[in-house]
């Protein structure tokens, strides 16, 4: 039993094995949040909108990117698995819909409507809590299937919140720099699991599968 | 009297090479050849003719596709083989328990004289 209870363990960490996501995740968040910053520094509305499209489209991108260096660099060498959907009943579904919209809602709030008073006490903890809410699901990951790295991610990303609120950043550039240093994080441990991965798994060894 | 070993397992799942291939993909939704390779620890040729028996069996459902040019082989269990697992695990579970050891006091004391 506890045999396969680890099989599906393995088969659930094993998307994480090869740091492609983090790395390409990371690197999307990165050039989001630099838009970002670069459309808050100009004070330009339309730089703002159309960052945001940029946004989209790169989040979108990015699942490609993915998908394709999956297909040439993971599965060629350690195969192809996809463990079962998990299923959910209504309740979670519902919270995990309110979750979404708690992370999602904020920043499109702090960049079009009146910025967040960093200054009060109120706004610092609503901005704290929020980086919070968007980080707890990586964290829950990261414990769950024992990818530990994320925990780095997640630490950055409270890091940076702290940071922007302790120098009272104004709310644009602090959800730009958030959204920078959180995409630079996911961006190094990407590239650090990556190449642990290539080191482990030469090419040469597992090259495809045959006749079956 | 009806014995209680009278019931047989199921001999395609029995051997181990296949339990080891249907245990993996129990829990999975579907695993390619490589995969089922790294987790069984079998060699090609082993696994491909498992993978063929337990297709034969109708347990499994084995399609090719090619991934630019490389071919993938996948496997997916089906319901009669998660049935059939199903059963196998529960035949086990009966088993181990109508043979178990009877438990023995850790603090008992032997007696001499």
């Amino acid at each position: 039993m506890n045999e396969i209870r680890a099989a599906r363990r393995r088969a659930q960490r094993y998307r994480f094995s090869d740091g492609i996501g983090e790395f390409v995740t990371g690197s999307v968040l990165a050039l989001i949040g630099t838009g970002f910053l670069i459309a808050d520094f100009l004070d330009s509305d339309t730089l703002r909108i159309v960052s945001l499209g940029v946004a989209f489209a790169l989040a979108l991108l990015g699942f490609l990117t993915v998908r394709f260096l999956k297909e040439r660099i993971t599965y060629p060498r350690t195969g192809y698995v996809r463990p079962p959907k998990p299923q959910l009943t209504y309740p979670q579904r519902f919270g995990l819909n309110v979750l979404f919209l708690l992370i999602v809602m904020p920043p499109i709030h702090e960049y079009f409507g009146p910025a967040l008073d960093v200054d009060t006490a109120t706004g610092r903890v609503a901005f704290l809590g929020w980086v919070s809410v968007m980080v707890a699901p990586i964290a829950v990951m990261a414990v769950r299937f024992g990818v530990y790295r994320l925990l780095f991610v997640v630490g950055t990303a409270l890091a940076t919140g702290g940071a922007a609120i302790l120098l009272r950043i104004p709310g644009g550039e602090m959800i730009g720099s958030l959204f920078t240093f959180t995409g630079a994080a996911a961006v190094i441990t990407g590239t650090c699991a990556l190449y642990g991965y290539l080191r482990a798994h030469p090419r040469s060894a597992l090259d495809g599968d045959h006749e079956v | 009297m009806k014995s209680r070993f009278a019931a047989e397992p199921d001999r395609v799942i029995h051997e181990p090479a296949r339990l080891k291939i249907m245990s993996v993909l129990s829990v999975l939704d579907c695993a390619d050849f490589v995969y089922l390779m790294g987790e069984t620890g079998l060699t090609r040729g082993n696994l491909s003719v498992q993978l063929r028996r337990l297709e034969a069996a109708g347990y499994l459902v084995v399609s090719k596709e090619f991934r630019g040019r490389v071919p993938r082989t996948i496997a997916t269990m089906t319901n009669a083989g998660r049935s059939a697992f199903k059963e196998y695990r529960a035949y086990l579970h009966r088993l181990l328990k109508a043979t178990s050891e009877p438990k023995v006091r850790s603090d008992a004391v032997v007696e001499s004289g």
